[in-house]
């Protein structure tokens, strides 16, 4: 297949750290399932789902400029030129249904981001899509609960695409895209110190 | 109807305690022995022991039973096809590591359920398990599906505990269904929002497999026959 040659494989190396990355979180996430605690912030009611929309919203906006960025820049081929373009698409979508949901453009656009040549050279961009695609999920996962049922529909419907978008990404790099049986949820301090990590924060 | 009495199974008495008799046992085995390579800390957590819980809701215990049946049918499913090793090498992975992770689902939701856990009915994958087209397209319908019907429970479970539970393995089934449709050649994301779907519309398609075979007998002592 065409994207044989141009999605590069990770390293055995990359491949246990992120593994054992994802375990590490795991644990906090599987306690916090076991011991059924309630919601992280308080009980759900419209100003917190407000609130947490507000926060997915600015998650929204850091994938869908990776794939904007990517696919305006043109320098990927084969399947990872297209999967720019579909995920790039759905991200957007992600950020006007989110925004519809807060009553109209929010108007900012929210920080600014250097990626560098993640969007350019074709394994960096999958490391980035890995890591932005699960930080996500991750973060949506764990605001679920914070919900009103009212939303839960609408986060979760978007949550979903972005474990596709996992499942998809991380096929292409060859990595399992399923390395466990469920996603460890994380706070919205969790994802600030993830989004931090990827060192594409300007 | 048969199908939906499979899967949801209530029994008011809560006689369905009894541990999983010998037409599981030899599976069950097997699931315990093999989750833990999948899942362990999560899994343990998911599966803590049922005295520690507040008591599930009526409404819940409804919505756990009819997800373990339908995870029941995924593992049985997914490990046949690994034991068999007919599939391509691909699909073979597929079902090796999403067989693992369905075990770890069907070790948690029998955690959560604790005592109010029905056992597993007799499945016939009736050849589905050797053939890699056929096997395919049975597992996108199955991972899309189990995905749609979590959203949907997400709003009616009562417990934002369960909630949680239900959230961590949603997008796990969303993983597998985008994994296989790669390994298909189908778009592993079709839509910017995935819906949600019916109960209905999952027992329909559980029905239309024919792969259950028997139920899980909840008066099983006063029926024992076996027979052949």
């Amino acid at each position: 297949m065409e994207w044989d040659s141009v999605s590069p494989r990770l390293t055995r190396a990359q491949v246990v750290a992120r593994g054992t990355a994802a375990a590490g979180a795991l644990t906090a996430g599987g306690l916090l399932i076991g011991g059924l605690p309630g919601p992280s912030l308080s009980q759900p009611s419209a100003a917190q789902d407000e609130r947490v929309l507000e926060w997915l919203l600015e998650v929204e906006q850091l994938e869908a400029r990776l794939y904007t960025e990517a696919e305006q820049r043109g320098a990927l081929r084969g399947e990872l030129g297209e999967l720019a373009k579909v995920v790039g698409d759905q991200e957007r979508a992600h950020v006007a249904a989110l925004e519809r949901a807060l009553g109209g453009a929010s108007g900012s656009k929210g920080p600014a981001f250097d990626f560098g040549e993640a969007t350019t050279d074709p394994r960096q961009f999958l490391e980035a899509a890995i890591e932005v695609e699960e930080l996500s999920l991750a973060a949506f996962n764990g605001q679920v609960p914070n919900l009103t049922d009212r939303r839960i529909l609408l986060v979760m419907g978007i949550a979903s695409v972005e474990a596709r978008h996992v499942g998809w990404v991380r096929d292409l790099a060859r990595l399992n895209p399923a390395p466990q049986p469920a996603d460890a949820p994380a706070t919205q301090a969790q994802t600030r110190a993830a989004i931090k990590d990827t060192g594409f924060t300007a | 109807m048969a199908s939906e009495l499979t899967l949801e199974a209530v029994d008011q008495d809560g006689a369905i305690a009894e541990v999983l008799d010998e037409l599981t046992g030899g599976t069950r085995a097997d699931f315990l022995g093999k989750a833990v390579v999948g899942g362990s800390a999560l899994t343990a957590a998911l599966a803590a022991p049922a005295a520690a819980k507040q008591r599930n809701t009526a409404n819940d215990i409804a919505i756990l039973r009819f997800d373990l049946g339908l995870e029941y049918l995924q593992a049985d499913m997914y490990s046949e096809a690994e034991r068999l090793g007919r599939l391509k090498p691909r699909t073979l992975d597929w079902a090796r590591v999403v067989g693992a992770n369905e075990r770890a689902h069907v070790k948690a939701i029998r955690g959560l359920l604790g005592r109010d856990a029905i056992k597993s009915p007799k499945f016939n994958f009736r050849g589905v398990t050797e053939d890699d087209a056929v096997f395919t397209e049975t597992a996108v319908a199955f991972e899309d599906l189990t995905a749609a019907l979590l959203k949907t429970q997400a709003t009616q479970v009562d417990s934002r505990g369960i909630l949680a539970a239900l959230v961590s393995l949603h997008s796990v089934e969303a993983r597998h269904a985008a994994w296989i449709r790669h390994i298909a050649g189908i778009v592993p994301a079709a839509d910017a929002i995935d819906e949600p779907t019916s109960k209905a519309k999952v027992v329909r398609l559980v029905r239309s497999t024919k792969f259950v075979t028997s139920t899980p007998r909840t008066k099983a002592r006063r029926k024992p026959r076996y027979t052949g």
